[in-house]
């Protein structure tokens, strides 16, 4: 910063990065899932084939025709080159005494290189990659931000005053192009040039915000605190209509114990606050509000004339549904805490109610085929309804640190309760379309839908006839009459028995009902950081309880002794050899069929599980060198460390991860199925450092 | 203070002309068309309705997924998708779900033409066989998701609140009366098969398309007299649209040839004359794949986007010509069931229908034994326990004929109606319309007689001199075999009774009666919010 003449200041601060790395390749879908289920009797290699990899062969590996995902992780090459600039310009004047003026310039570019070689391989059987392709992504952005920013500040004896108004523009502007190439006939010249077909795609994605901020702080002798604001945004992300919407806020603060209490030498700080808010979100997406219509090179089509095929196009509905109705989300919030400083600051204590009103909720819906959109899912962003976050959030701390004995405890517990409140028009409660999570009035967000499982068919429960043979319908084995008929599959021993809730005798898919949440009750935090003399020791724990996540990568058949009808007939997990039998009665392992002929896998409570976890985060354990020692070589300090991060777990959850699986979505109504993603690494280091 | 106030006007005089216009907010999108300002010409309503043929080919539909309809439910060829060939699909298998989705995204938008072309200034004639080919389209969709669905909504028009879900059908029978509806109105309107040609555009309906789907759609309502009616007008214009072998050949490849063209996609040189493939005399209505634009891996460029070409040869083909074997022929009991021709004029020992279909192992892959060699049983896949691939359909093969793209975007086209299929129905409908309920009764109906003789004569076989409905069941059986017509015949025969469920189960023993229809997806019924129902058929 620097001074030019008395009431001007200028100011610049500039940040560049640059960075290389590589990624793993792609072998489509999660490789982690893929290498779990493929057969254990595929061969990994093959010095035969283009690339030295194997595949499924179904002389070898059977049904299971997992991919070999080690080839396309090894073989793939994708370089990524990423470099950005950070850079800000503010200049600031002091028009009259205590009124200042300032603008801020800020210019933020980045460019993003990813250049993805997948070369040609084989992994035999019909199987492998039969055109070299080189896809690159240039993504290039720039975020020009411009804030006036008007502040005015007084103190007049007890009273103080700090007025602000603010205008902000931003205008981002990315451009992703992504061209391709196939097949190089010259080994050495690879560039797009020499490949044998090459094309491109571009997609350019505009943005603008602008917003008007005032904002007024007060306080009387810094007892009584308020704070008032009102905000107004416009967003290029809604359509004409609705581009601009208005946010106040505002809050009181009382520090009691400058009004009473004076006397208690042992308390430093007792104060009161009181705080509602309002805060917009817009969607991720832009021209949502447009119904839009894509072409020609994602609708193609030909007609066979006399010169052969004549290739032909059109302009398809995008999978977007436009919504010329979209508007900004508005989360209310009301906060009411106290905060408690005592022992000379040592112990610090706060506790709060928390209440977020999140009204006209920005919500990706995704929309029946009817609607014709032409992705796999059609879907439409959309305000539906408002859900509410409340509870309860404590913190607390105790430092010692004078002395060669110093500690710092610290523990917080936050608890938690979402609830939909309504639904916008019509107000209907739904499942969503992976038919696992349910959108319910009164219920959590995300909650799961299901059947409820009663344990396992056993032999009694089927009809048998005068010779004691099974009564069968086709294939089907019949169950007793005094039992509720099940609609589902055909069942057999072994499979799962599910409760007739509605107790129509049918046991069907109108048996379903919220079998659980993925949101946990509470989550809470432990911190421990202990030194005496030249060692330090620091642990941190944290964990979650009453919640539940979707295991559906067991469903999905690695832990199911049936083959599937989506997964085929994938490695299991060694519980699954327990499998039902006549002999061995389980009531926790369905039997093995060919196929999923019981309808094993619909959504239900077997697949449901508890995932209440506590975790050690982190651990370190550090010895600094007296620094009498280091003065003679000029280092002020040196101290090695050892540690680890996510060193146990403790948790009756039996997937890889019982925190943080979600399906890959960008809809806030799909949460927690596990779908078999990578797990936490756990990790261990050791270090110095060094200060001179 | 005086010069300070004058930076205060500035300032404000600043902040005021950057205060924005709305101008800035508005954004003009340049990746994607706007829908408001589209259809306005002859080129935009011709671009929307090539919009909606193409979910025809998409992978949801002929490009791949109706496999699991048209070959895993069959009992006449093996799948490796044991779920499916043993009939355990529910509402949230796979395929259940992907097939709905591309019937519906082409009835939305053969909707969007009839929506949106009316109000084009443009020529009367082109924006009629326009509307009419929209209309044959909305039919068509609309008959698969009637015949595997039984009651998915009916959509007349595209549906505008996406709050508001969509409706069952009230019956099967309603949709099939609109798909009717649809076929009788566009036969006006749409190309004659000459004006098609002379159009240069092969693949767009045709006025005899939409005759023989009509002719069809009546047979499934089991409504008789107006199958004959529709039917014998088709038959009665094109008595001899079977592609023959020349007259007295005794060449045996004529005969394989004289029916296999009508499966592949180049002409096929027999021992005397070519056989055109690709909209030969016998096709009615085919999806064209090609292979004029195609490049990359399926993952990319999924058929009727971005790709011209389907995945069908790379699924069903042996490994040996790059295909992943996902099927084979069932090679014990139905290769019993062709008739074993007497006195056939090229000498041939076995219908040459089964020649074509079947390729066993030890026989050659083509039949000019130019370059593949022959089919060893290590070229299958192993679980299915057959040594016979499907040969219909993938021949000659990719390897054989240079499609660089092949077997991964297939060029050879789906025939959905061809006049064999015309003349078998409009025999079926005859001795129906008769009366014939009794499957093992026989009608001596002359004109039936001849229909199902022409087909016959093809292949080489003796004349039926009386016809009952198992005569019908085994000459489609054979004829048709692989073309996805299989199980929904089954199907029709059991619901028309011809054939009782323990019929049905000689075939399929694991069927029950709601397998006359595949559930509606469980996804559909979540999205409409509670206003789609599942079918009673597949909860009690």
């Amino acid at each position: 910063m620097s001074k030019v003449g008395k009431i001007f200041r200028l100011g610049e601060n500039i940040k560049i990065t640059h960075k290389n790395y590589r990624e793993a390749g792609a072998s489509g879908l999660n490789a982690f899932a893929q290498a779990y289920e493929a057969s254990p009797l595929m061969k990994v290699y093959n010095p035969d084939n283009l690339g030295g990899f194997n595949g499924p062969n179904s002389a070898i590996t059977g049904r299971n025709d997992r991919n070999n995902p080690l080839a396309s992780l090894v073989l793939d090459e994708r370089l990524n080159v990423e470099n950005s600039l950070f850079s800000s310009v503010y200049g600031e004047v002091e028009l009259l005494d205590g009124l200042v003026f300032r603008t801020n310039l800020g210019l933020v570019v980045g460019y993003k290189n990813e250049d993805d070689w997948y070369p040609e391989y084989e992994l035999g059987y019909g199987r492998g990659r039969n055109d070299e392709r080189n896809e690159k992504r240039l993504e290039s952005t720039v975020k020009v931000t411009w804030d006036q920013q008007l502040t005015y500040t007084k103190t007049l004896g007890n009273h103080s005053l700090a007025a602000t108004a603010v205008h902000s523009i931003e205008k981002t502007d990315s451009d992703l192009l992504t061209p391709f190439g196939t097949t190089w006939t010259q080994p050495e010249l690879r560039t797009l040039s020499h490949a044998t077909t090459t094309g491109a795609r571009q997609i350019v994605t505009p943005y603008r915000l602008e917003s008007y901020l005032g904002r007024i702080f007060y306080d009387y002798k810094d007892k009584y605190l308020f704070t008032f604001s009102l905000r107004r945004d416009g967003s290029s992300k809604f359509g004409p209509l609705h581009r601009h919407s208005i946010f106040p806020a505002g809050s009181i603060g009382w520090k009691i114990n400058e009004d009473f209490f004076k006397q208690t030498e042992w308390l430093d700080l007792l104060k009161l606050r009181v705080g509602y808010g309002t805060v917009g979100a817009e969607p991720d997406d832009n021209f949502m509000y447009l119904a839009r219509l894509d072409g020609p090179a994602e609708h193609v089509y030909s007609w066979k004339g006399q010169a052969g095929d004549q290739k032909v196009h059109g302009y398809g509905p995008f999978y977007s549904l436009a919504n010329p109705n979209l508007k900004w989300e508005t989360a209310k919030m009301i906060n009411i805490g106290t905060d408690v400083n005592a022992f000379g600051n040592r112990l610090q204590f706060s506790a709060e109610y928390y209440r977020k009103n999140h009204e006209d909720l920005l919500v990706l819906v995704y929309v029946g085929s009817e609607f014709g959109q032409s992705d796999d899912a059609g879907r439409a962003w959309a305000n539906q309804g408002n859900i509410v976050n409340k509870g309860m959030e404590f913190s607390t701390s105790y430092k010692k640190l004078e002395g060669l004995f110093n500690y710092t405890v610290t523990a917080n517990i936050t608890t938690i309760k979402n609830e939909i409140l309504t639904l916008g028009s019509g107000n209907v409660s739904y499942v969503t379309d992976n038919n696992k999570n349910a959108v319910f009035i009164g219920h959590t967000i995300g909650s799961f839908y299901g059947l409820v499982s009663d344990g396992i068919y056993q032999e009694e429960d089927f009809q048998k006839d005068a010779n004691g043979t099974f009564v069968r319908n086709g294939t089907a084995y019949v169950l007793k009459e005094t039992l509720p008929q099940d609609a589902l599959g055909n069942n057999a021993p072994g499979d799962i028995k599910y409760k007739d809730l509605n107790k129509d005798g049918i046991i069907n898919t109108d048996d379903r009902t919220i079998i659980g949440k993925p949101i946990p009750d509470f989550t809470y935090g432990l911190g421990f950081e202990v030194s005496y003399k030249g060692l330090d020791l620091s642990a941190y724990f944290d964990g979650s309880q009453n919640m539940e996540l979707f295991n559906n990568f067991a469903r999905n058949g690695a832990n199911l002794p049936s083959g599937e009808p989506e997964n085929k007939d994938e490695n299991k997990m060694s519980s699954a050899l327990d499998y039902w039998t006549p002999e061995n009665r389980s009531n926790t392992q369905t039997r093995a069929s060919i196929g999923d002929e019981g309808y094993n896998r619909i959504e239900s409570d077997w697949w449901v599980e508890d995932a209440s976890f506590f975790r050690l985060r982190s651990l370190q354990v550090g010895y600094t060198l007296p620094s009498a020692w280091m003065q003679s070589v000029n280092i002020s300090k040196l101290r090695v460390f050892v540690g680890g991060t996510n060193l146990f777990t403790i948790t009756k959850y039996s997937g890889y991860n019982p925190e943080g699986s979600t399906a890959n979505t960008s809809s806030p109504l799909v949460i927690g199925i596990d779908e078999g993603y990578y797990p936490v690494p756990r990790s261990f280091n050791a270090g110095i450092t060094i200060d001179f | 203070m005086k010069k300070n106030s004058k930076y205060l006007i500035y300032l404000i005089l600043l902040l005021t002309a950057i205060g924005c216009s709305e101008d800035f907010l508005e954004l003009e999108n340049i990746n994607q068309k706007d829908a408001s300002t589209y259809y306005r010409n002859a080129d935009e309503a011709e671009e929307a309705l090539n919009t909606a043929y193409m979910p025809m080919a998409f992978s949801q539909c002929f490009g791949r997924d109706i496999q699991y309809m048209n070959y895993a439910l069959s009992d006449r060829i093996l799948h490796e998708r044991t779920s499916d060939e043993n009939l355990f699909f529910n509402s949230s298998t796979d395929w259940v779900k992907a097939v709905y989705h591309g019937l519906y995204i082409g009835i939305f938008r053969a909707n969007l033409v009839l929506e949106n072309v009316p109000g084009i200034n443009m020529d009367d004639n082109q924006k009629r066989r326009i509307l009419a080919e929209a209309r044959f389209l909305r039919g068509l969709y609309h008959f698969y998701a009637a015949t595997y669905y039984e009651i998915p909504p009916l959509m007349k028009e595209t549906p505008k609140d996406p709050k508001i879900g969509a409706t069952n059908a009230v019956s099967k029978q309603q949709i099939y009366q609109f798909a009717a509806e649809n076929f009788r109105n566009a036969i006006p309107d749409l190309y004659s098969k000459e004006e098609v040609r002379d159009a240069d555009q092969l693949g767009r309906a045709t006025d005899v398309a939409a005759k023989a789907f009509l002719g069809k759609t009546y047979l499934y309502m089991q409504e008789w007299d107006s199958a004959v009616a529709y039917l014998g007008e088709l038959y009665s214009s094109y008595p001899d649209s079977l592609v023959m072998p020349p007259i007295g050949s005794t060449d045996s490849l004529d005969w394989v040839f004289a029916y296999l063209c009508n499966f592949a996609k180049e002409d096929l040189n027999g021992g005397t004359t070519t056989y055109k493939a690709e909209y030969n005399k016998e096709s009615i209505f085919e999806v064209n794949f090609s292979s004029v634009h195609s490049a990359g891996d399926f993952a990319q460029f999924l058929p009727g986007r971005r790709s011209t070409g389907s995945l069908n040869t790379w699924y069903f083909t042996p490994y040996v010509i790059k295909g992943f074997a996902n099927v084979a022929m069932e090679d014990k009991i139905f290769p019993t069931t062709y008739e074993k021709p007497v006195n056939h004029p090229a000498g041939l020992t076995r219908d040459p229908r089964l020649s074509a279909t079947f390729m066993f192992v030890g026989e050659p892959l083509d039949y000019k034994g130019r370059i593949l060699g022959n089919l060893q049983q290590t070229d299958l896949n192993a679980v299915l326990e057959s040594s016979a691939a499907l040969r219909k359909g993938y021949y000659p093969f990719h390897a054989d004929y240079s499609y660089p793209s092949a077997p991964y975007n297939d060029p050879n086209n789906i025939r959905l109606m061809r006049f064999a299929d015309v003349y078998l129905m409009y025999a079926e409908a005859l001795i129906r319309a008769e009366g014939l309920s009794d499957r093992n009764a026989f009608s001596s109906n002359s004109t039936a007689l001849e229909a199902i003789n022409k087909v016959r004569r093809r292949a080489g076989l003796a004349d039926l001199t009386q016809l009952s409905g198992n005569d019908i069941i085994h000459e489609r059986d054979v004829e048709l075999v692989g073309e996805g017509y299989r199980y929904w015949d089954l199907v029709r025969w059991y619901e028309s009774g011809w054939l009782n469920l323990n019929d049905v189960r000689t075939y399929k023993p694991t069927f029950q009666p709601k397998h006359v229809c595949v559930p509606i997806p469980d996804r559909e019924i979540n999205l409409s919010k509670g206003n789609l129902k599942q079918n009673p058929k597949w909860t009690n």
